[in-house]
């Protein structure tokens, strides 16, 4: 799979990231900074998706050091219902200043296989 | 017929059965303790792989059927024209069958759900034998031959001292007693339905009730068409594919939502309600979920009523098309079944209620693994997968303990199905054909400690047009029919005591016919006696029918019985 490639505005503010699970299913998920070698990570953000706290969380280092790091995010998966024929979409959109940034949002779907399924994606941050 | 005369009439007729009832079954029982035989202790395995061949003899045709283990627990029966095979246990997909040739059309393999069923259309020349030796079934398709098993229009069990009660009961009748097959419901299971009614419990009995108007004579014309089964054990649920229902089809799959690349290859295959295959397509989606289902997140699931009923709505849709030359008519139905309301929907979060699903989850579905972002899928899907183990089993026991919590709480659904006909098989020939009409409102006692989580009242109606049903006054013909059906049911249970009260008013329409009303009842009691022993009692009444003579009559029924499982406990 090519690395998702998202571009942020080096002039821009600190930029966010919200996720959101459809078909209804359930989630637990963790958020994590990743340096240039895909090393020593830092997590972002964590929880579910099920609570009232808002799935959205803001990359809380400088711009300017973001460049060529990675973002990832998992989540565990669950159907609370069960049975065959279940799906799952994990969404992953990236905000900077309010805006939507440019690659985005990225999206991971397909049939839950495995209930749960521990769902990965990732990013890599570009300057721009 | 009032209340009044409805218990007035119920209790002198079960007291009267509770004696001899109980003389017969003791003696039945004696019998089978001395053969040393149980009904349900040699059973296929499932998964067994079996295997079959063909062989064209002098006699005719036969098949044979072989399995690992013994098949002594097959039932078999006749169904229209068609020789239909249970064997519990057993899993169709791992049989092979290369059944074809000579004067042996329309063979079909089924799985129904934990059993295999083998279907045969029967050639007119030839009349179906079995006989069953250890793990080998031999059906014989030829001349009738003394001493061996031939199917009847009644379920067979293959247990020796089983078909000794059945022949005492036709004895005793001297008329034989057809299932109504056609009657029953699609989803049911024929042979499992009539296994299970059969084969632990004593024969019903027929009660000659000082309010019976009609006479004995009356009673065992009433009995050919009107089994006592239909007296216990009332579908009260609202069919899931209502379309199905309304066709009369059990599909043997079923395209679930959410699951679009099974679309194209899903197909029906199985018998309508005269005893027919039908071919044809069976889809069976929520429209909601499938087209918009990555949008519906589970927070909009639970702030949006309107989010939640689309969710929740299923829409079914069959076509089937006969698979014989008789038969070239196509039918068409779509049917919807939307869920009003759900106050044990699973993805509703309510993190301060015991059994709450997602809260069980929230608690154990953590993880402290790290992926990397330097692997790639393939390595992904490895380095998680040992987690994902651990995972499934707090998975499922949080959505066990959920079903346990939420079996009977408040809901009310509601179906449609409407249905259309092509007696030639061209598209430019569908009419109208009917349709149906369900809802049941359940009932939880929520608040009421005592009943809460022991307890479920469920009413239900279903309104049917145009319905085709065996014509009693002339056999192989049907009649058409505007059916109403109103029940009410209350089950109550635990693992160790259950009980279930059923009540339901019938009114049947026929075209050009008579109004028939009448009211069924039945009551069914449990006790555990070990883990694996439950002792059954239930008796039903059906009262106010009328025979061909216009004349009301009441039918009752009591049986008793061991079961292995739990019959009437409600809780999964």
């Amino acid at each position: 799979m090519a690395d998702n490639i998202l571009r942020i505005s080096q002039t821009g503010d600190q930029p966010e990231i919200e996720l959101a699970f459809g078909f209804a299913q359930f989630a637990q998920y963790r958020i994590f900074l990743w340096d240039v070698s895909g090393k020593n990570p830092t997590e972002i953000g964590h929880g579910v998706n099920v609570d009232t706290v808002p799935d959205k969380f803001t990359i809380n280092e400088p711009v300017a050091s973001l460049n060529n790091r990675f973002i990832t995010w998992q989540a565990v998966i669950a159907s609370p219902s069960g049975g065959p024929g279940q799906q799952y979409s994990m969404k992953a959109s990236f905000t900077q200043n309010g805006i939507n940034c440019p690659n985005g949002p990225f999206r991971k779907q397909g049939p839950l296989d495995t209930d749960p399924k521990i769902a990965f994606d990732k990013a890599l941050l570009q300057l721009v | 017929m009032n209340k009044k005369q409805h218990l007035g009439t119920l209790l002198p007729g079960v007291l009267t059965l509770v004696l001899p009832a109980i003389v017969i079954a003791q003696s039945s029982q004696q019998d089978r303790t001395t053969a040393g035989t149980k009904v349900t202790e040699t059973r296929a395995q499932p998964g067994i792989p079996a295997s079959s061949s063909r062989d064209d003899t002098a006699r005719g045709l036969s098949v044979t059927v072989s399995a690992e283990r013994s098949l002594s627990d097959y039932v078999s029966y006749r169904s229209g024209k068609h020789l239909v095979i249970i064997i519990p246990q057993a899993n169709a997909t791992a049989m092979r069958w290369t059944l074809s040739g000579r004067g042996l059309v329309d063979v079909h393999i089924e799985q129904r759900g934990d059993d295999a069923a083998l279907l045969f259309n029967i050639p007119p020349d030839l009349e179906p034998r079995i006989q069953q030796q250890l793990n080998r079934l031999e059906i014989f398709f030829g001349p009738s031959e003394p001493g061996s098993i031939s199917p009847t229009n009644e379920p067979e069990i293959s247990d020796g001292s089983l078909k000794q009660v059945n022949r005492s009961s036709r004895e005793t009748n001297t008329s034989p007693k057809e299932p109504d097959l056609s009657r029953k419901q699609p989803g049911d299971i024929p042979g499992l339905l009539f296994k299970k009614k059969i084969a632990h419990a004593v024969q019903p009995l027929l009660s000659d009730s000082p309010v019976s108007q009609g006479g004995l004579s009356s009673l065992l014309e009433a009995f050919k068409t009107n089994t006592t089964a239909d007296a216990l054990n009332l579908d009260l649920s609202v069919p899931e594919s209502p379309a199905f229902t309304v066709l009369g089809v059990t599909p043997l799959t079923v395209v679930r939502p959410g699951s679009p690349r099974e679309f194209s290859s899903t197909l029906l295959n199985g018998l309508d309600n005269d005893g027919n295959f039908q071919n044809g397509l069976a889809i069976d989606t929520a429209p909601y979920m499938l087209f918009n289902g990555e949008n519906v997140t589970i927070r909009d699931y639970n702030d949006q009523y309107l989010t939640r009923l689309l969710a929740r709505t299923q829409f079914s849709f069959a076509t089937t098309k006969g698979a014989s030359k008789d038969d070239l008519s196509t039918r068409l139905a779509m049917g919807l079944n939307l869920t009003l309301w759900d106050k044990g929907d699973p993805r509703v979060y309510r993190p301060h209620r015991p059994g709450d699903v997602l809260q069980c989850f929230v608690d154990n579905l953590s993880t402290t693994i790290i992926i990397p972002p330097t692997l790639s899928d393939d390595q992904v899907e490895k380095f998680v997968a040992s987690e994902q183990k651990r995972l499934k089993p707090l998975a499922d026991q949080c959505r066990a303990e959920g079903r346990k919590v939420n079996w009977n709480r408040s809901s009310w659904t509601i179906a449609y199905a409407p249905s259309w006909i092509s007696k030639t098989g061209q598209s430019s020939g569908f009419k109208w054909n009917g349709g149906a009409f369900w809802t049941s409102v359940a009932y939880g006692f929520e608040g009421m400690p005592s009943l809460e989580k022991v307890a479920q009242l469920i009413f239900h109606a279903r309104y049917r047009t145009r319905e085709q049903v065996p014509d009693p006054k002339n056999k192989g013909q049907f009649l058409t029919q505007n059916a109403t059906f109103i029940g009410a049911r209350f089950r109550a249970g635990s693992p160790k005591f259950a009980l279930n009260l059923e009540d339901a008013f019938v009114r049947n329409s026929p075209l050009n016919g008579k109004l028939d009303s009448s009211n069924r009842f039945s009551l069914g009691v449990e006790t555990r006696l070990t883990d694996n022993l439950y002792f059954v009692v239930s008796t039903g009444a059906n009262i106010g029918r009328r025979d061909s003579r216009n004349k009301g009559f009441v039918l009752t029924s009591f049986k008793y019985g061991f079961n292995k499982k739990s019959q009437f406990n409600p809780q999964p």
